[in-house]
């Protein structure tokens, strides 16, 4: 039984302050470190003369603490402190042991270039060319588009084409006036009107090789295939000459294009004509539009295709400036 | 950090790892810390910003090295005692627990206090001086030299 009074303390029956030994095992290294009250130091100090394997067990941490002590001793070169105080990076180690700076400059410069071209090659490897050369600005036009087709031949087996009636020849529309729609199936245009006879991209069965026929598979041509002539001529009095430039393209045996009529007035002082001209003309074009000024007039690239010997053009006819 | 601390750092790895070169590139890195430590807080020891340090970096690289390798260029440059025989340390070295090998090197071979030890990792007294005795006691085990007396054992250490 314990008492509150510290003078009536019951310790063991010899009136000593025992440790178990449990306890004494654990106080060794404070006895050791002299972490111990003076108490409990004579406690443990008569532990350990007590018992053999506390006994031991204080040798054993008296001989690691005098091995540890001794390895404190250990000098450390100069060198060696001034690596560490003054540290490099890996490339300056690198350079510095391989003596870089003594190479012939011939040697260094040929190493220079194997490490750019390395790395151009690792560049050129990791970079994803199917995903570039698929990329395109406008995907749009890589959709196929129904052109112009001669619709007055009877076409192969009508049984096993889809043809639609028109009632008068299919018209262009305006690059300038009208925005590209999105490309309609031919089902669609052939469900939605009475038309000629159009061929349809997706005919399940190939045509008859009849000359109609290959004149048919012109009409459906992916982009890049066709081409036509864009340009413009300066001319003076343009109220007058636009007539006339209209009366000639008609002579030649022009067609208006689009939906406006030849030599429509886009704006002041321009008149805008879009046609179609036997290409055996063209020269001819030329020469009467340079009675009344300079043609400059290009071909250019265009996703619609026109039949062999039939060209397009857009030529803007403006009034010259002063 | 003064050059007693760049020893301290060069001696902990140096013990830790037994390996030259490795120690060295510890120590570089370890420096970097002890030296970002003390710059966010000037008033830090520079025993605790060794220890933070040498405790960070060890807990970094003791994964990639095998304990107890021999390693051929060690010493080179460390002037280790004569007559101190390392099997002894390297046997230590490759059983000890990582918090025995750490303890028994800040503690006998940097000769920090105990409480800049408790201090830096965050631990009490009592933690860190449990870890010292049961290093002690292995590494007791594994040296032969029994030189202290027997019974009162009150060596002044």
């Amino acid at each position: 039984m314990f008492s509150d009074d510290p003078k009536n303390i019951s310790w063991s029956k010899f009136g000593k302050r025992e440790v178990s030994n449990f306890m004494g095992h654990e106080m060794i290294f404070d006895l050791i470190t002299h972490s111990l009250d003076p108490e409990r130091t004579k406690a443990v100090e008569e532990f350990v003369a007590s018992s053999k394997e506390a006994q031991q067990d204080m040798m054993k941490m008296l001989n690691g603490i005098q091995y540890a002590e001794r390895l404190s001793e250990t000098v450390v070169s100069e060198i060696i402190l001034g690596q560490i105080s003054e540290p490099s990076t890996y490339l300056a180690v690198l350079l510095k042991k391989t003596k870089f700076q003594y190479w012939p400059t011939s040697i260094k410069w040929a190493l220079e270039a194997l490490v750019v071209i390395t790395a151009m090659i690792v560049i050129s490897l990791m970079i994803p060319w199917d995903r570039v050369a698929k990329f395109h600005p406008f995907p749009d036009r890589k959709e196929t588009i129904l052109a112009e087709i001669d619709k007055t031949q009877q076409v192969g087996d009508p049984a096993k084409l889809k043809t639609i009636e028109l009632s008068e020849p299919a018209e262009f529309t305006d690059d300038e006036k009208n925005k590209p729609e999105p490309v309609k199936k031919a089902k669609d245009i052939a469900e939605s009107s009475n038309q000629a006879p159009v061929i349809v991209a997706d005919v399940p069965k190939p045509l008859p090789k009849t000359k109609a026929a290959e004149a048919e598979a012109v009409a459906i041509k992916k982009i890049g295939e066709g081409a036509i002539f864009r340009g413009r001529v300066d001319v003076t009095n343009l109220e007058v000459v636009g007539p006339k430039i209209a009366e000639k393209v008609i002579e030649l045996g022009g067609r208006k294009a689009g939906e406006v009529e030849l030599g429509w007035q886009k704006t002041p002082g321009e008149a805008y004509f879009h046609f179609t001209l036997p290409e055996a003309k063209y020269e001819e074009l030329l020469q009467f539009l340079g009675t009344y000024g300079p043609p400059k007039i290009k071909k250019e690239k265009h996703p619609r295709v026109m039949p062999d010997g039939i060209i397009r053009l857009i030529v803007t006819i403006d009034e010259a400036k002063p | 950090m003064d050059e007693i601390d760049i020893r301290a750092l060069a001696l902990f790895f140096f013990f830790a790892l037994l390996d030259d070169r490795k120690a060295i590139e510890c120590s570089i890195q370890a420096m970097i810390i002890c030296q970002d430590r003390k710059k966010r807080n000037p008033n830090i020891k520079n025993s605790v910003a060794v220890i933070y340090a040498t405790s960070k970096i060890w807990d970094q690289v003791h994964l990639k090295f095998q304990r107890g390798l021999p390693n051929s260029s060690m010493e080179s440059g460390w002037l280790v005692p004569a007559d101190l025989d390392l099997g002894s340390w390297r046997e230590f070295q490759k059983n000890a627990t990582n918090d025995e090998l750490q303890s028994v090197i800040w503690s006998k071979v940097l000769n920090y206090s105990d409480l800049d030890i408790s201090e830096a990792l965050g631990l009490t007294i009592g933690t860190v001086r449990y870890r010292l005795a049961r290093a002690y006691r292995k590494l007791g085990g594994m040296t032969h030299q029994v030189s202290a007396p027997l019974g009162k054992g009150t060596r002044n250490v």
